[in-house]
Order: structure tokens, then C-alpha cells, then sequence
């Protein structure tokens, strides 16, 4: 396979892949900062989504809710917006448009068509949920269209391998940046149960709650929800099983040859082996420095993956 | 009665006089080759046709054939092409005899390329003015003395035809470089065969999905010497260019791989792609980009499009570009007015089928008759494709005449004319107004050819201009398409 279709296919599940997350980050965010009995609370959401979609940052005094939910979701202009990342998504899929069956390509251009139309005064006023939810049941489709209309040949496991990459980044930003709003939210002196609730929105982003909640029979705290998603061996979004699985992806389309020269899986190895033999309690004390060194690492094995395959 | 009087799709049309209404005789009388038809559309109420309608563009927008406008937003503001609902029927008895003249002016133009970059009899018979053929911009100098894989140049050739008023068929131009719209008469059909399932089975239609194993098959067929399983590849310019659709459609029904110029590369004289695993060799290119892109080491030094040194490879037999390079001297609309001459010097037979009568401005008796007669006339530039710079007698001013005189007293070279061959019309549903309405169509037809493979699409794209009276069907300057139907009853 062309490299340059490779590099398109990697995007293209990056892409998706992102667009999946930011959109629900906006709206659990946004829609469970409404009912809280603190104004401050709703502000911290609006400087958390400007935060972890990657827009730049604003003063406290000129927020404006309006502005920024339009700006980080149908605003053309805004790189990191929902509607910019699709369009990322769809081109990449259409300069590989012929790697790609016809339901796969079809279900990716109508997503984006919903998108691109979704008439913005209607977004402002009544449909923020209907919106981001639609996007995510897009994304859901189009996912199901990855996993069951194409080979999973070479061009499936770089589409994966995107999807895989994007999803560990994504999750430990989502960490990064809810970890931080917690921190903002002790200060308010709120109680234990609404910082309890954090961990549960936390865990809402990543659509993780309900499992978490299975896994250790209880309400989740920190420990819990962080041990959850960084480490849990049979969720499939927690960072590790990502990881994991990228590795896997890459050992099945190297050649002998990679192999003995200790190539790419094995270099991936090296970065993700550690990780596999963490606890929490190593990690506790530091826990920011753990994810931003976490993020760097999978932001490295994308240029290692790049450096190989698409040059 | 005919059954359109009643309906309020038809009830309003009028075929126009003295000119040639592909589906209406005088006074509104179905012709017998559309009447099973009609009756179905005008069993329609209008409010039935506009929701078939919209389902018909909502399935090209959802396929994403589209082409994008860049002037309003730098992502492009993506357009639909016009698509007719109603076809065009062409009968079987009579496309035989169309599909027979195609097959013939392709091997004649093969022969007469290969004459021209090798033994140059034509030249020197005369049949061919020599300062036409060295004045001409495609010929290739890079091609002479060199024969392709097959002795083929042109594998793939899309010729327009037109149905004038006095009902016969003539060919307007031959396009032998890069043509396109292949792929909308395949997305035509699929749209026709989803909207109208029930139509189709009582029609006995001529299948089109032929086409992309067929055009494999020409490619297979002239691959290098002594390659056993060729790899074949479809080079296009990219996302950016308006025909991106069809490159990609093309190579994924074909299996093979799209290729841009950046992913090739040449050493030693081979040509290369650049793949995960390191560099495959390629043996055969269907290229969609013109002769001066190919390689900026032979034509445009500044062509990023391309990939240095291929003709190189080219020339030593390593690789075969399909269609060949110089190809556009032989549809070079000047050229155009001998192939008459030219099917009977190479193949001893008389043409099939008929040329428009062309005025060639270089020759002193032509040019006085053109300057005489401008305003009964069509000129147009020998090589502009696309309907640029075509100048339309009948409705021009003085002023215009006068300046059109002075533009062809430049270079008389640059220009024919032929008279205003009528189009003939075609019912076409107008959006704006809930009804059908007459407007010109012409044919474009396409013909591929290998070792051994000889193939006419049945049908091909009839192109509709939406404008009421106008006759520039080209899709960039507002034109629509139709399904094109041979039947047999």
C-alpha cells in the first residue's frame, strides 16, 4: 500500500477519533455544570472545554458561554472545533477514497454533511445535546463501518492504529484537564459529594461510568477512576489496553526483516512496557507529571509510526 | 390520445419548429421508442417527480459526487451536477451503427499517430497540410521514431456527438487526451436504476457497469514486454481537481492504486511508487494529467504533478502511459476536418459516420467565406477544451462580428467554423418551473482499445444545456446530464 494512503488512513481514525471526544466532552461538561448549586462551578466547565479542546485561553471576565460553545463546535475558522476536525477526517478519507468501501466512505461524507449544515441559531438556542449527541451516534457508525465493511488488512490496521493513538492522547488529556477543573473545585469548599461527582463526570467523558461502577462495586473517588482508565485491563478505552493494542497492530504488518532489526513494535515496546507495571499508588503523589509524560510518550510513538511508514 | 395531455409534467410542451425533438413528433406524438416511458413519467403528478428528485440528488450528495466552487469559502462550497431524471433512449439498430464508426475512428487515429511520429506518409501524400501538423501545440517531439506497447495511443477516447435537425448524428469533436465523465454515466445509471426500480424491468437496457474491467483489461493488455502480472495505476492531480471522483472511482471498481505524482519516482529508468514497505515497481499509468504535467524534465520544468524522468522510462519501454502522449494533435479541432480523409487513407473504407461541415480560417477560400458569413457561423479555437472562447454568430452583435473579425484575422490557424449545427432537444424536468421543458443534448460517447480489446460503452453521457435555448452543455459552464438507455425491443 501507498504510503502517502497509509498517512491518509492514520488521520483519517485520528480524526474521527477526535471529533468523537470533543464533542462529548462539550456535552457532558456543559450539561452537568447546569444544575450545580454553585455559579462558579459553570464557569470552571466553559474554561475546561476551552482547555481540553485546545482553544486559547480566557480571562474568567470575558467568558462568554455563547462564543465559546459555537466557536469549539461549528466554527470553520477554530482548528480544533468539531466541524474543523471532521472536515480533517473526511478529506484524509477521500484522498484514500479508494481504499475505503463505498458504506464506509458514504456513512463518513454524511456525518459531515449533518455537520456542515447544522444551522448555527439552532445550535445556540435548543441544540447543543441534540447536536453533540448526533455527532457521537455518527462517529458510533462510522466506527461500526471501519470494524465490519473493510479487510482488516494493512490499511485496516493503520485506520486502527489512528483510532488506538488518538484515543490514549485523548483520554489523558480528558484526565489532564478534569484532574485540574477537581483541583479548581476543592478550593470552592463544595464537600466530598460534589468532588465525588466530578469523578463520575470524569468517567461520563469517556463513556466509562457504568462499567467503572461494576468493576469496583462502589462510587468511584480517585483512586478508582484513575486506576480505571489508565489501567484497567478489560475496558477497552483505559490508555494501557490502547497502547496494547497499538503494539499488536504494529507487530502484525511488520516484515521479518523489522523484526530482527529490533524495528518499530519493539521501540514501542520499550515506551509502553513500563506502564504496564504501574500502580496507582506509584503515581499518586505526582499524578499531573504522570499524564503530561504519558501524553509525550504517545505523541512520540506517532512520530515513530510516521517516520517508518509514511516518509 | 397521447397520454401527456393530461399531465401536468407535459401538459405545457411544445417541440419547436425546425429542429429535431428527440422524444416529440409535431403536434405532441410520443415517438414509438418513448412511449412506454412517457406514459410512466406522466402518470407522475409533479409533487411525485419533485420528491424522486430530491432523492436522486440527495444519493449523489451523499456519494459525494460533487465538485467543489473554491471562490466563496476556502473549503469549497460543494455542488451536485444537474442530473435528468428522464433518458435518453437511443435504439439498439441505431447505436450499432454508432458503436461500429467509433471502433473505426479509433483505429484509424491509431494508425494515423503512429504514421505521424514514424513514417509521416500522411505528410508526404498530402492528405494533411505538414505546417498544420508542425503549427499544432500537442504534437509531442518526444514521440518520434517510438512505438507504444500495442501500437496503441489512443486507449481511451471520448467523441461528442450531436443529433442535428435533420435527425442524423454528427461528430462535433474527439477528445483523445485526458476525457472525462465516464464515471457519471455509471453513477447516472445507478441513480436511475434506485429512483425508477420498476421501470427498468419492463426496459431491456444495455448494461454500462462493464466499463472499469474492461478498461482494466486495456490497461493489462498493453503493459511492457515481458511483464507477466502488470501492476497498473491511475495517476491523478489530487483531491483539488474537478474530476477527483471519477480518478478515485475509477481506480477503486478497477482494484488498482491511486497514485499522485509524489508518490513515483524513477531510477535507472523504472518507475516506482512508495509504499509502507519500500518501493513497487509499476508498469503501467493511466494517467489523468496532460502530456505538459507528465515530467518536468521533458515539458513544464515547474510541474509538480508529475514525476521526473518518466518519459525517460517511457521511451526504453519500462513503463506505458495510457492514453500516449501526443495524443492532442490528432483531436486538435483543425486536425478534426480531415479525419474523413484520414479513415479513408489508412483503412480503405468510407467513414461511418458524418463530421460537421468545418471552415478551416487557414485556407485563404474558407477564411473569406467564414469572414463573410459570420453571423450564420460557430468559430472556436482549434485547442481550448471545456467551451471557452466559442464565438456564436446568430445572436452577435455588429460590434461583436467586427471584433470576432479582427480576433481570426490574427491567426487564422487558431480558428474554425462550422455552421450552427442545430442540438437536438430533449424533454428535461425544470425545477424552477414543475415541468418538462425542451432543451439541447448532445452524446459523449467512449471507446476504449488495446492488443486485441475494441470496446464502445453502450450509451455514454448525454449532457443537457439547462439554459432554455442555450447550446453549451458542458458541465462547467451549466450543464446537466441524463441516463443514456440503448434498447431492444
Amino acid at each position: 500500500m501507498l504510503s502517502r494512503v497509509a498517512n491518509h488512513l492514520y488521520w483519517m481514525g485520528r480524526y474521527l477519533e477526535r471529533t468523537d471526544h470533543l464533542a462529548r466532552y462539550i456535552n457532558v461538561e456543559y450539561f452537568s455544570s447546569l444544575d450545580s448549586p454553585e455559579p462558579q462551578q459553570h464557569v470552571i466547565a466553559l474554561k475546561s472545554i476551552i482547555d481540553m479542546t485546545g482553544m486559547p485561553p480566557v480571562e474568567d471576565q470575558d467568558l462568554n458561554e455563547e462564543e465559546i460553545l459555537v466557536t469549539a463546535a461549528l466554527d470553520d475558522k477554530n482548528p480544533v472545533s468539531i466541524i474543523s476536525s471532521l472536515y480533517a477526517c473526511r478529506e484524509n478519507a477521500r484522498s484514500a477514497r479508494e481504499s475505503l468501501s463505498k458504506e464506509l466512505w458514504e456513512a463518513i461524507n454524511n456525518f459531515y454533511i449533518f455537520v456542515s449544515s447544522y444551522p448555527v441559531d439552532v445550535y445556540k438556542t435548543r441544540g447543543l445535546f441534540d447536536f453533540t449527541t448526533h455527532v457521537m451516534q455518527h462517529c458510533a457508525n462510522v466506527r461500526g463501518r471501519i470494524m465490519f465493511t473493510l479487510m482488516h488488512d494493512i490499511s485496516w490496521q493503520f485506520i486502527h492504529m489512528g483510532l488506538l493513538v488518538e484515543r490514549s492522547a485523548q483520554i489523558v488529556r480528558i484526565m489532564i484537564s478534569k484532574l485540574n477543573d477537581i483541583e479548581e473545585l476543592k478550593k470552592l469548599k463544595l464537600g466530598q459529594y460534589m468532588e465525588a461527582q466530578q469523578y463520575n463526570i470524569l468517567l461520563d467523558c469517556v463513556e466509562a461510568k457504568d462499567m467503572c461502577h461494576k468493576y469496583y462495586s462502589n462510587w468511584p473517588e480517585r483512586h478508582a477512576t484513575v486506576d480505571f482508565l489508565l489501567f484497567n485491563p478489560y475496558f477497552p478505552k483505559s490508555v494501557i489496553r490502547s497502547l496494547q493494542k497499538l503494539k499488536q497492530s504494529l507487530e502484525k504488518i511488520q516484515t521479518e526483516r523489522m523484526v530482527s532489526q529490533k524495528d518499530i513494535s519493539f521501540q514501542v515496546g520499550k515506551l509502553i512496557a513500563p506502564m504496564e507495571y504501574v500502580e496507582f499508588s506509584d503515581i499518586e503523589a505526582d499524578l499531573q507529571n504522570f499524564l503530561e509524560d504519558t501524553l509525550s510518550k504517545i505523541y512520540l510513538i506517532s512520530d515513530l509510526i510516521a517516520k517508518k511508514y509514511f516518509s | 390520445m397521447d397520454p401527456i395531455f393530461d399531465s401536468a409534467l407535459f401538459q405545457n410542451y411544445a417541440t419547436r419548429p425546425g429542429q429535431f425533438d428527440e422524444v416529440f413528433a409535431r403536434n405532441n406524438h410520443i415517438k414509438p421508442v418513448y412511449s412506454d416511458l412517457i406514459g410512466s413519467f406522466s402518470a407522475l403528478s409533479p409533487a411525485e417527480y419533485r420528491q424522486l428528485n430530491e432523492y436522486a440528488k440527495r444519493s449523489f450528495l451523499s456519494q459525494g459526487i460533487t465538485f467543489a466552487t473554491y471562490n466563496q469559502n476556502p473549503r469549497g462550497i460543494e455542488r451536485i451536477f444537474p442530473f435528468d431524471l428522464l433518458p435518453r433512449i437511443i435504439h439498439k439498430q441505431e447505436w450499432e451503427v454508432i458503436e461500429r464508426g467509433m471502433i473505426q475512428r479509433a483505429q484509424a487515429m491509431d494508425l494515423f499517430l503512429h504514421d505521424l511520429y514514424n513514417d509521416k506518409k500522411v505528410l508526404k501524400d498530402k492528405i494533411i497540410p505538414l505546417e498544420l501538423i508542425h503549427s499544432s501545440h500537442h504534437l509531442c517531439r518526444f514521440m518520434e521514431g517510438f512505438t507504444p506497447p500495442g501500437n496503441t495511443y489512443c486507449h481511451i477516447s471520448g467523441t461528442d456527438l450531436i443529433r442535428h435537425a435533420d435527425g442524423e448524428y454528427y461528430i462535433l469533436e474527439d477528445n483523445l487526451r485526458c476525457p472525462s465523465g465516464v464515471s457519471y454515466v455509471l453513477a447516472n445509471r445507478d441513480a436511475m436504476k434506485k429512483t425508477f426500480s420498476q421501470l427498468f424491468k419492463q426496459f431491456n437496457v444495455a448494461s454500462v457497469m462493464d466499463y472499469p474491467s474492461v478498461l482494466l483489461e486495456v490497461l493489462q493488455s498493453v503493459c511492457p514486454a515481458g511483464v507477466d502480472d502488470p501492476v497498473c495505476v491511475l495517476l491523478t492531480p489530487g483531491v483539488y481537481n474537478s474530476a477527483y471522483y471519477e480518478h478515485s472511482f475509477l481506480a477503486q471498481s478497477m482494484g488498482v492504486e491511486l497514485v499522485e505524482g509524489r508518490d513515483l519516482y524513477v531510477d535507472n529508468d523504472f518507475v516506482y511508487m512508495n509504499t509502507v514497505y519500500g518501493p513497487e515497481k509499476v508498469d503501467v499509468v493511466y494517467r489523468r494529467i496532460d502530456d505538459d504535467f507528465m515530467d518536468p524534465l521533458v515539458f513544464l520544468a515547474d510541474s509538480v504533478l508529475g514525476v521526473p524522468g518518466i518519459m525517460s522510462a517511457y521511451r526504453k519501454g519500462n513503463v506505458t502511459l495510457v492514453n500516449a502522449p501526443g495524443t492532442g494533435v490528432a483531436d486538435d479541432k483543425a486536425v478534426y476536418t480531415y479525419i474523413p480523409e484520414i479513415i479513408r487513407y489508412y483503412l480503405d473504407q468510407e467513414p461511418l459516420l458524418k463530421n460537421v461541415p468545418t471552415y478551416r480560417c487557414r485556407e485563404p477560400e474558407h477564411l473569406q467565406y467564414v469572414l463573410e458569413h459570420l453571423s450564420e457561423l460557430v468559430v472556436k479555437p482549434v485547442d481550448q477544451s471545456g467551451g471557452y472562447g466559442i464565438f456564436i454568430g446568430q445572436n452577435a452583435s455588429r460590434e461583436e462580428i467586427e471584433k470576432e473579425k479582427e480576433r481570426i484575422l490574427g491567426s487564422p490557424r487558431e480558428y474554425i467554423a462550422q455552421p450552427i449545427m442545430a442540438l437536438s432537444l430533449h424533454a428535461t424536468f425544470i425545477e424552477q418551473k414543475n415541468q418538462f421543458e425542451p432543451r439541447h443534448i448532445d452524446l459523449r460517447t467512449f471507446t476504449l482499445k488495446g492488443r486485441d480489446v475494441q470496446y464502445v460503452l453502450s450509451g455514454g453521457l448525454s449532457r443537457v444545456a439547462l439554459k432554455e435555448g442555450s447550446l453549451i452543455v458542458n458541465s462547467s459552464q451549466g450543464g446537466g446530464s441524463k441516463d443514456t438507455w440503448i434498447i431492444n425491443d
